[in-house]
């Protein structure tokens, strides 16, 4: 199960609906208890015995969340703290990166002695276990910190690991956040309940309208890996995997807040319209804002952040960043990623304080927020396509296409690689790159709170061109994989 | 449910309603979009499996009376409406061709209850062999009525769920709507596509640019125009020489013959059920019914065994003697090669000789409302007039100067086909020959013309230097003895065609071989010649297959030119 399922939007969110809200209805005790048994039925049907992990995972760190609020002695806490650790990352080290790291070695000992070592285990990768590692470690680690106390309950913990609306895909919720959600009786009013329907077909119609539809695009740009020197078809296959991720993973976290205002408990936002950052800095202020703050305060500040001179700077900023592309997924290109956004990173922070710099912005005003803006969405398509393709034989010559090295404009070619469904896609394309700067505006809140006809017009409008514009083959959400 | 309540129940219900009711609003919207874009855009492959709902609904809404023609590809093929509307003078009646490709009874039957509204003075269904198979188990063919299905239920509504529901398979009701959420959901099969073409033409438009629509869509001026007259299919048979056509047909037909199409069943299939239900819907509503079967291809018939039509036969009877129904049995006609655009479709010549003979039965039945015979089944074929002019001669006399002339056989002076049979002589160079080629009757069908001068003829004007006796001897060859004869005569300009002589070729081998005829049996035809006499010699096909290459004239009675090994062919 998903939230592209409609056994999700017909029996399950309408069961866990009536049964919290209405059913429940000021007992809290049975409330956290309905939602923690939704939450482990969800993930039981979106990833089967992979469960047990979750149970594994949250028994430990509640239990190691206890012992170290329960002992003064530091040595005692950081052991637990490392059980903790130890045990969140081998879940993931063996799920996640343990086939990556045999076929690395394997293509070293392939190089060196012309055999391959040992082969591939093959393990499916469990439904968000990057998600929910991320945010019981948080949770050990703030204990460990004094920043916080343990939860109460185990119920209580227990569903704040597993709850559903993010179990998945994020937002990645800090322990305290949720447990002020959930300190009282959940309930919900009309205008959370608006807002909460409104954010759902939002950002159903996000998913299956614009991703599903630009993704065809991109894919027959880089699955099949014909006409790489052409610059215009890489730049629209960059333009339209950019478009997609967006639209995909925020639709997600649409759809994750939407449901979770339907039974009273409200998440962070995870998106603030990254496509308008006029930086490398602004974009990471703005795009995965749950994973970068994560990895701030717990990789970045750890590891010296920006107050310990500019080398720790530059190896803390690197070795965030390349952590946070391996976090994406076991392969190559995400560390490339990564490492290319630490790049920029880096070459922006020195750049802006350079006179020849400032000078310039003091005194080009809007064309010089234009130019930085322009700038900064080439690099980030630009590391897109990093971050897309694989397969280096496609993407060495795509890079050198997307930055003007030896490619060339043929319109013809681009219309004959591209799929049937060409002028949907490209008014698609068109209107993302018009409205994305105005998505998260007063304006359209302010519209649900006060329930204006054109809005449910709006909704009505959503709901059927997410029935009628949808690819024929739904495509899985990109951040199921992370 | 206390917190429920608090929050307005009645707030819930209202957001609810009120965004379903404009989900309902804007899905409406974009319906007719979608089905325009079916017919006027390359959604299917064929704009007309779009057409049928809003066309049926388009004639109701005229004040004029209608005809309305209804079936599969051969009656789309079959019936000019425009030509027929027109034959029918100031009657005020249109016909219109809603014949689709691929169409059956089966998949037809679905549009009945909108036929019954649209209140035709007269309906024309096609029944001929090619609808009257049993259902198999086939993904060719269940993709096909999942695919003729959804595009019918996107443009059906609820007045069109007939009695057809009855006899569709189980497993075909899924692509049928009987309520406006099930439509919905079929809508979405071309949705996508639908408002890409529509976004195409929009932005065309805007920036100037063309934008071709594949037939004009609802409402458009040359819409009326569109539904008496489709586009028709493109020629085929047109374009090939004989020798293709035959060679095509000896391909396709030893399979063909072996399938449903040519293996009608008498009764009991699904087909003949959405036959019934069509049969007697329409009689009920008091709408004559004109059955008609269109002949195929000459060549299809020789691949057909004695019996293997006769549950077309019997359908065809068993429909058209019920009341309010008549039948135009055309059928087992003997059209014209040229009348045809493939192996069962007409083409331009086919589809006007049909127009000619469908219009005085269409004429009858509008006036009396009933036919002299329920059956017509014609047996006389008048096409003359109607084929097309494929032989043309060189117009030129050959001068006889000498005791011993020969000449080309393809340098015939003049030609005229033959009546009402398909043969013709085709230059050819795949044997022997001498000149540039030799002619062949084509296609070797084993039509044979025995005694009779009625096969295509060759003309050869003569002028002789000297007057006397002269001999004709044809260098000739057949590789069997259905298809190894000719029949030579002259006139002199005033007298008739006298005498008359049949030449027949000897085949030593199974192949034949090039003889100079007549060899064995009997003198060649003599020609007596006065100096001023314009000759006029003739040979006629009396059987196809028969090749000729030469023709000699000598004045030598004694020689036999088989004897002096005159002149093997040989190419070139």
């Amino acid at each position: 199960m998903d939230f592209v399922t409609p056994s999700y939007y017909l029996y399950f969110l309408p069961l866990v609906f009536v049964l919290t809200i209405g059913f429940a209805s000021k007992r809290r005790r049975t409330q956290i208890l309905i939602l923690l048994t939704c939450s482990y039925t969800f993930f039981w049907l979106a990833s089967g015995w992979h469960v047990i992990l979750l149970l594994v995972s949250t028994c430990i760190d509640w239990t190691a969340g206890k012992k170290m609020h329960q002992s003064d002695v530091q040595k005692v806490r950081k052991n637990w703290l490392k059980l903790s650790l130890i045990t969140n990352l081998t879940i993931l080290g063996i799920f996640k990166y343990l086939d990556f790291i045999i076929e690395s070695l394997n293509l070293v000992t392939l190089q060196i002695n012309g055999t391959q070592g040992i082969d591939a285990f093959g393990l499916a990768l469990p439904v968000g276990i990057s998600f929910y590692t991320f945010q019981t470690m948080s949770y050990t680690i703030d204990i460990y910190r004094k920043k916080q106390s343990p939860y109460d309950s185990f119920t209580d913990f227990a569903c704040y690991a597993a709850f559903f609306p993010q179990l998945v895909a994020g937002p990645i919720v800090r322990a305290e956040h949720f447990r002020k959600q959930i300190k009282s009786p959940l309930k919900t009013d009309s205008y959370r309940f608006r807002l909460g329907l409104t954010l759902i077909i939002y950002g159903i119609a996000k998913k299956l309208v614009i991703a599903d539809n630009v993704a065809l695009h991109a894919n027959a740009v880089f699955i099949e890996g014909d006409h790489l020197m052409n610059t215009g078809l890489i730049w629209w296959g960059a333009l339209c995997f950019g478009i997609q991720i967006y639209c995909d993973f925020s639709a997600y976290t649409d759809i994750a807040i939407g449901s979770a205002h339907l039974i009273g408990v409200k998440l962070p936002e995870n998106f603030d319209t990254p496509y308008a950052a006029t930086s490398p800095q602004d974009f990471w202020r703005r795009w995965h804002i749950s994973l970068s703050t994560w990895l701030r305060d717990y990789l970045y500040i750890p590891l010296g952040g920006s107050r310990n001179g500019t080398r720790r700077m530059i190896f803390a900023l690197m070795a965030t960043m390349l952590l946070g592309g391996l976090w994406h997924g076991a392969s190559w290109n995400f560390v490339l990623w990564g490492l290319i956004h630490g790049i920029l990173l880096i070459v922006h922070r020195f750049a802006s304080k350079t006179s020849m710099v400032k000078i310039f912005f003091s005194k080009s005003g809007k064309i010089g927020t234009v130019f930085s803006w322009i700038t900064t969405q080439y690099l980030i398509f630009f590391t897109w396509l990093i971050f897309r393709v694989e397969d280096t034989k496609i993407l060495i010559p795509s890079m050198k296409t997307f930055l003007g090295i030896g490619g060339h404009f043929d319109w013809s070619e681009m219309s004959e690689t591209l799929p049937e469904i060409q002028f949907l896609t490209f008014s698609l394309v068109f209107s993302f790159i018009l409205l994305h700067g105005d998505e998260r505006q007063d304006w359209w809140w302010k519209g649900v709170a006060f329930q204006t006809l054109s809005l449910l017009l709006l909704c009505g409008l959503m709901l059927i061109l997410a029935f009628y514009l949808r690819p024929m083959e739904t495509i899985d959400f990109i951040y199921f994989r992370f | 449910m206390d917190e429920i309540k608090d929050f307005s129940k009645l707030s819930l219900l209202s957001s609810l309603g009120a965004l379903f009711l404009s989900s309902l609003l804007l899905s409406s919207v974009l319906a007719p979009t979608i089905g325009e874009k079916l017919i006027t855009s390359d959604l299917t492959s064929n704009s007309r499996y779009g057409v049928t709902f809003p066309a049926l609904e388009y004639i109701e809404g005229l004040d004029e009376s209608s005809v309305v023609g209804i079936g599969s590809s051969i009656i789309q093929a079959a019936l000019d409406g425009s030509c027929i509307t027109e034959k029918l003078g100031d009657k005020g009646t249109s016909v219109y061709n809603l014949g689709i490709s691929g169409g059956n009874p089966y998949t037809e039957s679905l549009q009945i209850p909108a036929l019954v509204r649209a209140n035709p003075e007269l309906v024309i269904l096609d029944l001929g062999p090619n609808g009257l198979w049993n259902f198999y188990d086939s993904d060719d063919l269940n993709d096909y009525i999942q695919f003729r299905f959804t595009i019918n239920s996107i443009s059906m509504g609820h007045e069109d769920i007939g009695e057809w529901h009855n006899f569709i398979r189980e497993k075909d009701q899924q692509w049928l709507a009987y309520t406006h959420l099930e439509r919905v959901k079929l809508m979405q099969s071309y949705s996508q596509k639908a408002v890409d073409e529509y976004l195409k033409e929009h932005i065309s438009k805007q920036l100037g640019l063309d934008y071709e629509t594949r037939a004009p869509a609802p409402g458009d001026d040359d819409w009326h125009q569109y539904l008496m007259e489709p586009y028709f299919p493109n020629p085929f048979f047109e374009t090939m020489s004989d020798e293709s056509i035959l060679e095509y047909m000896e391909e396709k037909m030893p399979r063909k013959a072996k399938q449903g199409v040519y293996n009608p069943r008498p009764n009991g299939t699904l087909n003949h059920q959405a036959y019934e239900y069509m049969i007697d819907t329409l009689r009920d509503a008091g709408i004559p019914v004109l059955l008609v079967a269109t002949p195929h291809h000459p060549l299809v018939y020789p691949y057909l065994g004695p019996e293997q039509l006769d549950g077309f036969n019997h359908t065809f009877n068993t429909f058209s003697n019920l009341s309010g129904v008549y039948g135009l049995n055309m059928f087992w006609e003997t059209w014209h090669s040229s009348m045809f655009k493939d192996r069962n479709h007409l083409g331009v010549n086919g589809r006007e000789y049909f127009c000619g003979q469908i219009t005085p039965y269409i004429e009858q039945l509008l006036e009396t409302g009933r036919l002299d015979e329920n059956v017509i089944q014609v047996d006389g074929v008048d096409l003359s007039g109607y084929l097309e002019s494929s032989c043309n001669g060189t117009n030129e006399s050959h001068f006889i100067d000498s005791e011993f002339q020969t000449i080309q056989a393809e340098n015939y002076s003049n030609c005229a086909q033959g009546d009402g049979n398909i043969d013709n002589w085709v230059l050819k160079d795949n044997e022997l020959f001498h000149g540039s080629g030799f002619l062949h009757g084509l296609p070797e069908d084993v039509s044979q013309y025995y005694g009779d001068r009625t096969g295509p003829r060759l003309d050869y004007d003569l002028n002789f230097s000297e007057d006397g006796e002269y001999f004709v001897w044809i260098k000739m060859k057949g590789n069997s003895y259905g298809n190894d004869s000719i029949i030579l005569g002259w006139s002199n300009g005033l007298s008739t065609i006298s005498p008359v002589s049949s030449y027949n070729s000897y085949g030593w081998t199974s192949e034949g071989q090039w003889e100079w005829e007549p060899e064995f049996n009997g003198p060649p035809m003599s020609i007596n010649v006065t100096i001023d006499d314009e000759i006029k010699l003739s040979i006629w096909m009396t059987e196809d297959g028969v090749m000729i290459d030469e023709i000699l004239i000598t004045s030598m009675n004694s020689i036999n030119p088989n004897d002096i090994q005159l002149l093997n062919s040989q190419n070139g």
